[in-house]
């Protein structure tokens, strides 16, 4: 009954309800920070009724529901949060806890931080642990298909091979003069140069920023090429830490070049020698193919190539009071390489403390250094990055020729610096070494006065000191010359002479140091006023730098076997080049930010920079940017609509701006005169002289991008789905170009240098999704893919203005193209359009039945050759007839695409980062498609494809006769499907439990394994790895390690 | 503590206040390329002195290399093929002197530039009017030389008189009119000898330009624009012109103290101030002052057998042979060069004996004495087969003695062009004999009487020693006679001294020799003797010279060559064709009188044409 009673009761009040409202107030602020919020949206739950604080966080909210209703608060960087309120209750005063969502990340921008919901640039961001546990020898390497716009190129697989980044597709119209596409390196807050990055462990960075398009205007200075800002980790408060974590593995190639063995060049030798009717002397008998058949050799590669490890040993301690923090770190790297002596050793240790002097100061002072060691076994004149004598010795010397014979190495002339034997070299005692130390202070102070509420005063300075030194010893030595044996003189016979090389006798030092400083100040004001927040930051700054760069070298060694000075004739000492070099440059800043209610984005950046690269008068440049956006997911009509129910951020972005680039080689605005090459006489006396360099160009100045930048950033299905899609234009003017191979008229008389002359213009759409969720408790994964294509996004680019001169005009060739006005043809070169082998005799008659004074090359065609088509119809087939193969369509991919996988479940997780490539063509080129050599003395093994050549019992090859016109001339025959997909590294961990981790009194504990390049899935060369250049190439190398990481 | 924040913070903001105004001084961008000095050498005597030194070393000639394409003549046996028989390919590929586009520095307008350069900079600085004045005229003196070397090669080229800056200046230049550029080059001199000094300190400047030396320089000039070459309607201002310049060239050198050297054989081998008759020349130095600046000419002209591995080169051909003149001054042939000259005494078969002593200063022949390595009574032998010499054989039977030095070693000679060494002998581009013949045949011209001619050629004749009898051998000399005798005159007074080819171009005589030979002189050993080793068993019959027998005397050496019954007894002699059987004579068009430019100095700038004669050529270098 009494229940009945409240029944009618309840029934009551809630007709009443219908008539009655009810208002709930209340102030929303932040748990953590106790500051109210400004703009959160307040919704009752299950109805479209919504809100949002004002500028002191308060709201206020009308329902007509009198019984229990639950309220939603959401705040961008902040965890939803719904409250329950019990009918009658009117007042919900809510705290919000600040989330991990990617959304409210705080992203790197220079400068400062800024939100990742109110970023306004095409700015991509990696957390450096996603890349920790890649063994690598310079961080860009790990930094390989993870972000749109990033690109990585690795001159090779070679320990420590230069790694060069370019961010968000820099222009750059080729020569010298200093002219670079590299990025802008930014660590902590202070321009690096690109050897700090690359030093730099991963596990001592927290992340790394890349500022793609005007964001970068920023960096005014340098930004045209865009901006890689990098934060290393700083202590955290707490009790004190200690972290270690340590890695072995084990690398060799991915896949080894497939060669044709000795009996299958040997044959194709005798091949070409029937068709020619060479002489008897130049074939191999059948005695010799049977020799070859019965004693098959090792490639040298097999016996010379090893295995190598690579170990890296990372300890930080980290930690700190609320007054101060610290955090202190070194990281240990060594890699080996699979031949001779090859290594690189890198140090890095960084240590910093953060320090609350009063309430309102805080003081900030690190120390760093790096130090990098890599050393080979220095053959003179060989590319130290590819090692490209040793490894061209290594795959294509033929199976017939013994690495060793009777234990002595075998000499030979080719793939090489003259006669010589890689184990000879090995053996000499040769070595280069290269090392380079720097050390940085980094420190700052910083005021934000308790009187003047939202105002920072920060000053901050850095000075870096780096020194290098290099140490070249290249040892004279003897390699045995064994008897020719054979019917071709191919083979070898076991008698012997010795024979000198002498790899230039030298021994070589070279010492330099850098130093500079960096000095910034900045004023920044930010305040909340109602529902107007403003951001207004004034920076200078001003660097200077000076450096020299000796280089010493002595031959003739008069002690053998001595590395030392002393060893050598006093008398050859040389001074090869002295380089000093001083700089400086000052900047003016201003950015002010504003946003309404979180809602209207905008920002203004201005930024004054001079730079002594440039005259007086040339020198100071202004790069503006602006930009503006908004956060449609934050007004009211959005939020009411069923829209929300899917989508949970939406922002629509742009910027425009100016950025400009200065680094080109200094003072060329200036005549310059250095001592003259040579000496006269007059008299008995002996004169010096001077002479002059480069033609001065007094109008060198900045050189302009500007950059547009259309973006729309969203999640969805409750922030599962990330999506980016930014459409990017960039316009380069005033750029440089090195004119001192296209030049003036020759009657000026003097050579040119970099004037401002290029322009060009890109565009392009970089696009992102990423997919995280989880399956129950235990499962959870994510997927991302980025560069994805949008059908109607095709990127381009087009030269608007291009430096030439009627030189040029007069005299194309194939490979010089004036392109003024034209979309870039970039990867289609110009080349034959192949039309098939000539294999039958019914063909060539038809041929010459067409056309009787057919030639190729001045050849007449013969059966087995490769045919071209006459592209301009004169009758014959010549350099003229090469023409651009493909459309820009053809050779683009329609997917080209960086992915990274990875998965958890309860303490295992899974990464895996790869690309892929559908698509589009390649080319086999390079020595690959050089017809094995037949008939020099050293013959060079080509791939094994070749065994597939066209004789006349082969009339359906795969491949044409290699002795033919043209055959390796870039033509359609080499091109192939492009479509690519590899694995750049795969991790597996596994973390202990935080049960069985207290228990044995272990904050944490995780064990991993590790694999970089573990596998190509689709190769479209079938013979080698399809990221090396050709069979030549320094082979990529995969490395597995196993890794342990402990926290104390 | 809150007195810390207070003062903390104003420090803060002092400090960023004051990087803003540090940032009004300039001292940041007060920096400078440290690899090389700025432009400010202007303002010191030394640092501009020292631009002029790298200059002259571009511009002043060294040694030219026998038979280069501008060293091709009928003189000696080098040659360039594409010269000699008339292949020149049109595009301008084998004369290069203009431009080669190898590196920086390779050019002659690198040179201009660096003339012009200086020129305007000295003018700017700040330094002593009398400083000023002398390195200023040095740079237009090598402007004028430069413009000359190229002028007279291509006809007018583009005239470039400042240091272009493309900012401001039209760097696209057209060809000048070549008598523009004659008329640049005379007042370039003139420029320069207003400015320059007398002489210059013989140990310290030895070898810089002079006032006579600047005028010697423009009245050469003004004789080529006057010449054939560029004045085939003789125009006869132009020949008053080049009259007046070198009358005064001439005066000027007397009374600067340059003279004829009195022994014509130590012309290139008095290298002290005693030897006067040096106006431009470029020192060398192989021993003491600097190993490196020596030549290997020494090597390449000598005998085989008195070098290190060289010989070969430099050989005069039996067409420069026959131009000398006899010890009377009279002429060996008649016109037609075939018929002896009945009048001069010559003996066709000791064709040596009575010529001009010049004829053995010059000449080394076959039996001659030439003390070689400092031996003394050393017999030279270009007989086929000499055994000294069979590695690297005379070619024309004969060596050129005159410009090398007897008393340096076979192992000196050799210059390595890391090392140095070779010889130190200076290369003497201009000497006091050229100012006279310049003045000789420029008076001839201009005036069409003989005498001054005469009384001018008698003066080298004289210094000679050409007997004074018969007016030094001219008296009976007709007008038509007379461009001959001033060409031979210079064949022989300036034989193997690169004068040659420009002499055969400016006269335009050069395709005259088409259809001719150049000749070799060929002295064969009469049997039982013969040359070379001795084999094994020696061959019966036979006597070999060549071979020092038990007492150490070769047979050779006591061969007297004046004697006609020992002459003969050993040899028969021949005059042969140098010229190989696929191109058995001479073949120069007359279109090489006025080479065509580089295609690729062409390609620099549309506005630059190529030559008449010449594949799309349209410029007339006859303006």
């Amino acid at each position: 009954m009494r229940k009945i009673y409240l029944l009618f009761i309840l029934l009551i009040l809630s007709a009443g309800a219908y008539a009655q409202t009810r208002v709930i107030t209340g102030t929303i602020e932040s748990k953590e920070e106790k500051e109210t919020l400004v703009g959160a949206t307040v919704t009752i739950k299950g109805t479209n009724t919504a809100t949002a604080t004002d500028a002191d966080g308060k709201y206020s909210i009308k329902t007509t529901d009198l019984g229990t209703i639950v309220l939603v608060v959401k705040f961008i960087g902040y965890e939803n949060q719904e409250v329950t309120l019990k009918p009658g209750e009117m007042i919900a005063n809510i705290k919000l806890t600040a989330t991990n969502s990617t959304l409210s990340e705080v992203i790197v921008t220079g400068y400062g931080t800024t939100l990742k919901g109110k970023l306004l640039g095409n700015v991509s961001e990696i957390k450096a642990g996603d890349v920790a546990d890649i063994p690598v020898a310079n961080l860009g390497t790990a930094l390989k298909d993870r972000m749109p716009g990033i690109g990585v190129n690795v001159a090779s697989g070679k320990p420590g091979a230069t790694t060069s980044l370019t961010v968000g597709g820099p222009i750059t119209f080729g020569g010298g003069g200093g002219i670079t596409s590299d990025p802008l390196y930014v660590i902590d807050g202070l321009i690096a140069q690109k050897s700090d990055f690359d030093n730099l462990d991963a596990s001592l960075i927290e992340t790394i920023s890349f500022l793609k398009d005007s964001q970068a205007a920023i960096y005014g200075a340098a930004g045209d090429k865009g901006v890689v800002l990098v934060t290393t980790k700083k202590g955290k408060q707490g009790k004190p830490q200690i972290s270690y974590t340590g890695y072995y593995g084990t690398s060799t190639h991915t896949q080894e070049p497939k060669m044709m063995s000795g009996l299958q060049f040997a044959q194709f030798i005798n091949d070409d020698a029937v068709l020619n009717n060479s002489a008897l002397t130049s074939r191999f008998s059948q005695a010799d193919l049977d020799y070859i058949a019965n004693n098959p050799q090792q490639l040298w590669f097999d016996q010379l190539w090893h295995s190598s490890h690579t170990e890296r040993h990372t300890l930080s301690l980290s930690g700190g009071s609320d007054k101060v923090t610290f955090f202190a770190g070194g990281s240990y790297y060594n890699e080996g390489g699979n031949f001779g002596d090859i290594s690189i050793t890198k140090w890095n240790i960084r240590s910093g403390m953060t320090a609350k002097i009063t309430d309102d100061i805080t003081a900030y002072v690190s120390l760093n250094a790096n130090y990098n060691a890599s050393s080979d076994n220095g053959q003179k004149s060989e590319n130290t990055d590819t090692e490209n004598y040793v490894v061209k010795a290594l795959v294509t010397t033929p199976t017939w020729v013994p690495l060793y014979i009777n234990g002595l190495p075998v000499g030979i002339t080719t793939n090489g610096p003259g006669f010589w034997n890689p184990v000879s070299e090995f053996n000499s005692g040769s070595y280069s070494t290269a090392a380079q130390q720097a050390l940085n202070l980094n420190t700052s102070f910083e005021w934000r006065p308790h009187f003047v509420k939202g105002l920072t005063a920060k000053v901050q300075y850095g000075k870096t000191g780096y020194t290098t030194n290099g140490k070249n010893y290249y040892a004279p030595y003897n390699t045995n010359q064994f008897a020719a044996a054979g019917q071709n003189g191919l083979l070898y016979g076991t008698t012997y002479t010795l024979k000198a090389t002498a790899n230039g006798d030298q021994v070589f030092e070279s010492y330099g140091y850098d130093n500079n400083y960096e000095l910034i100040g900045s004023l920044d004001y930010a305040r909340t006023i109602n529902k107007h927040t403003f951001d207004v930051l004034l920076v200078n700054e001003q660097t200077e730098d000076s450096a020299d760069n000796v280089q010493v070298y002595r031959t003739t060694a008069q002690i053998p076997n001595t590395a030392q000075f002393f060893a050598y004739n006093a008398g050859t000492t040389t001074l090869q080049n002295a380089v000093p070099a001083e700089s400086g440059k000052r900047s003016y800043l201003i950015r002010a930010n504003y946003d309404y209610a979180g809602k209207y984005l905008m920002e203004f950046i201005g930024r004054e920079d001079g730079s002594a690269n440039f005259p007086p008068d040339k020198r100071w440049g202004f790069f503006p940017s602006v930009a503006v956006g908004w956060r449609i997911s934050e007004e009211n009509f959005f939020i009411k609509s069923f829209l929300s129910k899917y989508i949970n951020t939406l922002k629509v972005r742009f910027n425009e701006g100016l950025v400009g680039d200065d680094r080109v080689t200094p003072y060329q605005y200036a005549s310059h005169f250095t001592p003259y090459n040579g000496t006269m006489l007059f008299g008995t006396t002996l004169v010096n002289g001077l002479t002059n360099g480069i033609l001065p160009n007094p109008d060198i100045t900045w050189e302009h991008s500007r950059t547009q930048d259309l973006g729309i950033d969203a999640t969805l299905l409750d922030n599962r789905l990330t999506l980016t899609i930014d459409r990017h234009a960039k316009y380069v003017y005033d750029g440089f170009v090195d004119i001192s191979t296209l030049g003036y008229p020759a009657t000026l008389g003097l050579q040119s240098g970099v004037i401002n002359y290029d322009s060009a213009s890109s565009w392009g759409t970089d696009f992102s999704v990423s997919w995280d969720d989880h399956v129950g408790k235990n499962w959870h994964y994510s997927i991302s893919l980025n560069n994805l294509p949008l059908p109607w996004s095709n990127g381009n680019g087009e030269t608007l203005q291009q430096y030439y001169n009627v030189l040029a005009l007069g005299q194309l060739d194939q490979n010089q193209t004036i392109r003024t006005g034209q979309l870039n043809t970039a990867g289609t070169p110009y080349g034959f359009i192949a039309t098939g082998i000539i294999r039958t005799q019914a063909q060539l008659d038809g041929i010459l039945k067409a056309n009787p004074n057919y030639t190729i090359e001045g050849v007449k065609p013969q059966l087995g050759f490769m045919n071209f088509q006459d592209t301009n119809h004169d009758g014959k087939i010549t350099a003229d007839d090469q023409t651009q193969m493909f459309t820009h369509s053809q050779v683009t991919p329609w997917l080209n695409t960086g992915f990274t996988l990875a998965a958890s479940y309860k303490q295992v997780s899974f990464s895996v980062n790869g690309h892929l490539t559908l698509g589009g063509k390649v080319f086999i080129g390079g020595q690959d498609i050089k017809a094995p050599s037949v008939s020099s003395t050293n013959p060079i093994n080509g791939p094994v494809f070749w065994a597939d050549h066209w004789t006349p019992q082969n009339p359906n090859a795969k491949y044409p006769r290699a002795d033919g016109p043209d055959v390796s001339a870039t033509s359609t025959f080499w091109a192939i499907d492009g479509s690519t997909g590899y694995i750049n590294n795969a991790t597996i961990s596994y973390t202990m439990p935080k049960s069985i981790a207290d228990k044995l009194n272990i904050p944490s504990l995780r064990v991993l394994i590790s694999a970089s390049n573990p596998w190509e899935f689709i190769d479209p060369y079938n013979y080698k790895d399809s990221r090396t250049s050709d069979i030549t190439s320094y082979p990529v190398i995969r490395t597995v390690s196993i890794g342990l990481n402990v926290t104390l | 503590m809150k007195t810390l924040t207070k003062n903390a913070g104003k420090l803060l903001i002092a400090t960023a206040l004051l990087i803003g105004a540090a940032g009004c001084k300039k001292d940041i961008f007060d920096k400078q390329d440290l690899s090389a000095v700025d432009g400010d050498i202007w303002n010191t005597a030394t640092t501009t002195n020292q631009f002029l030194n790298g200059t002259y070393d571009q511009v002043m000639p060294n040694w030219p290399t026998p038979g280069s394409i501008y060293n091709t003549s009928d003189e000696l046996n080098n040659g360039t093929a594409s010269i000699l028989y008339g292949t020149l390919t049109g595009n301008g590929n084998e004369v290069t002197e203009i431009y080669t586009k190898t590196a920086l520095g390779t050019d002659q307008y690198f040179n201009i530039y660096r003339c012009n350069l200086a020129i305007a900079g000295i003018n700017a600085g700040t330094m002593a009017a009398a400083d000023k004045a002398t390195l200023k005229g040095q740079f237009y003196f090598l402007r004028a030389f430069t413009y000359f070397q190229m002028v007279k090669l291509y006809g007018g080229v583009p005239l470039v008189l400042t240091a272009q800056n493309p900012a401001t200046d039209n760097v696209q230049v057209p060809r000048a009119k070549s008598s523009v550029c004659f008329a640049q080059i005379a007042a370039d001199c003139d420029s320069a000898a207003a400015m320059l000094p007398a002489t210059w300190p013989a140990t310290t400047d030895g070898g810089r330009i002079t006032r006579a030396a600047a005028l010697a320089f423009k009245g050469k000039a003004l004789l080529y624009w006057a010449s054939p070459q560029f004045n085939p309607q003789n125009d006869l201002t132009r020949w008053t012109a080049a009259y007046n310049a070198n009358k005064a060239a001439y005066n000027q050198a007397v009374t600067d103290g340059f003279a004829l050297y009195p022994t014509f054989a130590n012309i290139w081998t008095d290298e002290t101030t005693n030897n006067k008759e040096r106006m431009i020349w470029r020192t060398l130095d192989a021993t003491s002052i600097s190993p490196t600046h020596g030549t290997n000419n020494e090597n390449i002209t000598r005998p085989y057998s008195e070098t290190t591995g060289g010989g070969g080169s430099n050989e005069p051909t039996w067409n420069l042979v026959k131009a000398f003149p006899m010890a009377n001054g009279l002429p060996p042939f008649l016109s037609d060069g075939v018929t002896v000259n009945p009048a001069s005494g010559y003996n066709p078969e000791f064709f040596w004996q009575n010529r001009d002593p010049r004829f053995a200063a010059t000449i080394a022949y076959n039996g001659c004495i030439w003390n070689l390595s400092g031996k003394t009574d050393r017999h030279e032998w270009t007989y086929q087969g000499f055994l000294d010499d069979a590695k690297t054989p005379s070619v024309t039977g004969f060596y050129c003695r005159k410009i090398t030095n007897p008393a340096l070693s076979a192992a000196a000679a050799i210059q390595n062009t890391n090392t140095g060494g070779g010889s130190g002998m200076d290369w003497i581009e201009m000497r006091f004999a050229e100012v006279i013949l310049n003045y000789a045949e420029s008076s001839f011209y201009a005036t069409g009487s003989l005498t001054e001619c005469e009384t001018f050629i008698a003066k080298l004749r004289a210094r000679a020693g050409i007997s004074s009898a018969n007016n030094y051998g001219l008296a009976g000399v007709t007008a038509a006679q007379m461009p001959g005798i001033l060409l031979t005159e210079r064949e022989v007074e300036f034989a193997m001294e690169n004068k040659r080819n420009d002499d055969l171009r400016r006269t335009r005589q050069f395709d005259k020799l088409t259809g001719t030979q150049r000749q070799a002189y060929r002295w064969t050993l009469n049997s039982p003797y013969v040359a070379g080793a001795i084999p094994t068993p020696p061959a019966a019959g036979k006597t070999y010279i060549d071979v020092p027998d038990a007492s150490g005397i070769r047979i050779c050496d006591t061969i007297n060559v004046n004697n006609k019954t020992s002459y003969e007894k050993f040899f028969t002699t021949a005059i042969v064709s140098l010229e190989p059987a696929t191109t058995p004579s001479l073949n120069i068009p007359v279109s090489y009188y006025f080479y065509p430019l580089p295609n690729n100095f062409i390609a620099t700038s549309a506005f630059i044409q190529q030559t008449i004669g010449w594949p799309g050529g349209t410029f007339d270098p006859l303006q």
